[in-house]
């Protein structure tokens, strides 16, 4: 809160270790990353290990660069139906989540169903979707709504349940609505819950798109990797499979960064713990 | 729900205060709360009557168990009674009260907002006008010592400061009545001295109304210009001890004899009862 107080130009020592606490942070995996890559470039090269077994990530960026116009190409179809799965996945678990915490007959029909479905393993019904809406974008979208709905489900509804019973006293003694209730009380309360949920439900996406690209489709990250897997192309299998890790990675920090705009008060507070 | 009831003027508890009705602000009359699930019934309260007067300071103290929650939630209309009349300014209460300010045990703060913020929560959720309010917030924070920690967030304060801030929404927007629940029992004895005397000083400026719920009866005799005594199984009104003592007092008054008198006798009561 001191922020605002000592507003001088110039660096305090405080800010000053807080920027090198950063960049320590974005430092050391990226360091880690270096050391694996060029531990992995001497040992393909010390042992001379086969290329279809292990290429070396010289000829991995090697091909990476020459070919980016055609991994970009899988990359983004891969991305459209992972962003528009996991969207409707957050539709699905937003309206599931209030319905079951408002509604007695939802909690005690729907939500056993719900533990009870994800004993069904999702890849084993990719085929049928496949047989349903053919081989487009359609079956993958369903594949990562069923597998990343879940999470944000079950986390909404416990940040809704874990509004104290002391804050709905408050609420009505102000005599707020349902809708204010629900607006200034339970969503704030539940937001850190329900972005535990979409970090969850994002990386389960990723997996979602590619499970439903791997049983059957003609383009997209998955449909690639299979086809680089058949023509043993090991090169372009890892190429793949990095920018599917990218891919993955660059999804959740968007999503951490939406949190952080979301929830103002966790980094304000988090900064000065520090 | 609510039976109205005609009662014969003998009354033994509240009586000790008297005064015909309409000077009372809180009226409660031969109340009972009966808590029913499938198999069993507990009663929580059974023929609890008592007053509280305009501007007047009630401590009701108990033993835990002995229904005080359960009495405060039926004065804020957050529970209905089984039967007996329950009137605030003589409108029997069917509805949550809304002119009443509530401070929990726990402080119960909105952790994305900030002290102001948590405070002028009060403000916007009753659709007030807040440049109204405004100055009577930072009047209340200044007050309870919260004027440097205007910005900070709820997380960033101790537990005695979260309770100062819990206080200042409850009288900020004015309300005719104050209810505290057990306010201080999560804080250590020194935040908690502290905050007796400062609650103290701000009730007597506001001049609100107030039912202070604790299980202290150094607390209770502290801040009470009445205390009601509470017994448990079923929860019981005691008695009613008016404290004469005058008002401001201080910390210090607590090693008087006036005051060991006022405790020990609450004292003698729990143990005839078998609480203590």
């Amino acid at each position: 809160m001191n922020r605002s107080v000592d507003a001088k130009p110039g660096m305090t020592a405080e800010q000053r270790d807080r920027i090198l606490g950063r960049l320590a942070d974005i430092a050391f995996p990226i360091g880690t990353v270096l050391t694996i890559v060029v531990a992995w470039e001497a040992v393909c090269r010390v042992f001379d290990v086969p290329t279809y077994l292990l290429p070396p990530p010289s000829d991995v960026f090697a091909l990476m660069a020459q070919r980016t116009d055609l991994l970009f190409y899988h990359a983004t179809v891969t991305s459209g139906e992972i962003l528009l799965g996991f969207f409707l996945s957050i539709i699905v678990g937003v309206v599931l989540a209030l319905l079951i915490t408002n509604y007695r007959i939802f909690e005690r029909s729907v939500y056993p169903l719900l533990i009870v479905s994800q004993a069904v393993p999702k890849a084993a019904l990719a085929p049928i979707f496949i047989v349903w809406f053919g081989l487009g974008w359609e079956p993958k979208v369903v594949v990562v709504v069923l597998i990343a709905f879940f999470p944000i489900v079950i986390d909404l509804v416990a940040g809704i349940r874990s509004v104290p019973t002391s804050m709905h006293k408050l609420a009505k003694s102000m005599g707020a609505s349902r809708f204010d209730t629900m607006r200034r009380f339970i969503v704030p309360h539940a937001l850190p819950h329900f972005f535990s949920g979409l970090k969850v439900a994002i990386t389960l996406s990723v997996s979602g798109a590619i499970i439903g690209e791997f049983v059957g489709a003609d383009r997209g990250l998955g449909y690639l990797l299979l086809f680089a897997n058949g023509q043993l192309d090991t090169n372009l299998l890892f190429a793949s499979i990095i920018i599917l890790s990218l891919l993955g990675v660059i999804l959740f920090y968007l999503l951490l960064a939406v949190e952080h705009l979301c929830m103002p008060w966790r980094s304000a507070v988090q900064t000065k713990t520090h | 729900m609510m039976q109205v009831k005609v009662k014969s003027p003998a009354q033994t508890s509240g009586a000790r205060h008297g005064g015909p009705d309409h000077d009372a602000f809180v009226h409660i009359e031969n109340v009972r709360k009966v808590f029913s699930s499938r198999n069993s019934e507990v009663v929580a309260l059974d023929g609890v009557s008592m007053k509280i007067g305009q501007g007047e300071f009630v401590s009701v103290v108990g033993p835990s168990g002995c229904g005080k929650t359960t009495l405060m939630n039926l004065v804020a209309g957050l529970e209905q009674a089984t039967s007996g009349e329950l009137c605030i300014q003589d409108r029997p209460v069917v509805a949550p009260v809304t002119d009443v300010g509530i401070v929990f045990q726990d402080p119960t703060l909105m952790e994305w907002r900030t002290v102001l913020g948590n405070i002028m929560l009060q403000i916007e959720v009753r659709k007030l006008r807040r440049e109204e309010y405004y100055d009577h917030a930072l009047e209340l924070l200044d007050s309870l010592g919260l004027s440097k920690f205007l910005h900070a967030y709820p997380a960033q304060l101790s537990g005695g400061m979260k309770q100062r801030v819990s206080i200042a929404r409850a009288l900020v927007h004015r309300p005719k009545l104050l209810l505290m629940d057990e306010p201080f029992s999560a804080l250590d004895a020194i935040t908690r001295d502290k905050l007796n005397v400062d609650l103290q000083k701000l009730c007597l400026t506001e001049g609100i109304t107030t039912m202070f719920i604790t299980h202290s009866i150094t607390d209770a005799v502290f801040l009470g210009d009445r205390v009601v005594v509470m017994t448990p199984r079923p929860g019981q009104i005691a008695r009613s001890i008016e404290v004469g003592l005058p008002k401001p007092r201080s910390l210090a008054e607590r090693e008087t004899n006036n005051f060991a008198n006022y405790a020990g006798e609450i004292r003698t009561i729990f143990e005839t009862a078998g609480v203590l």
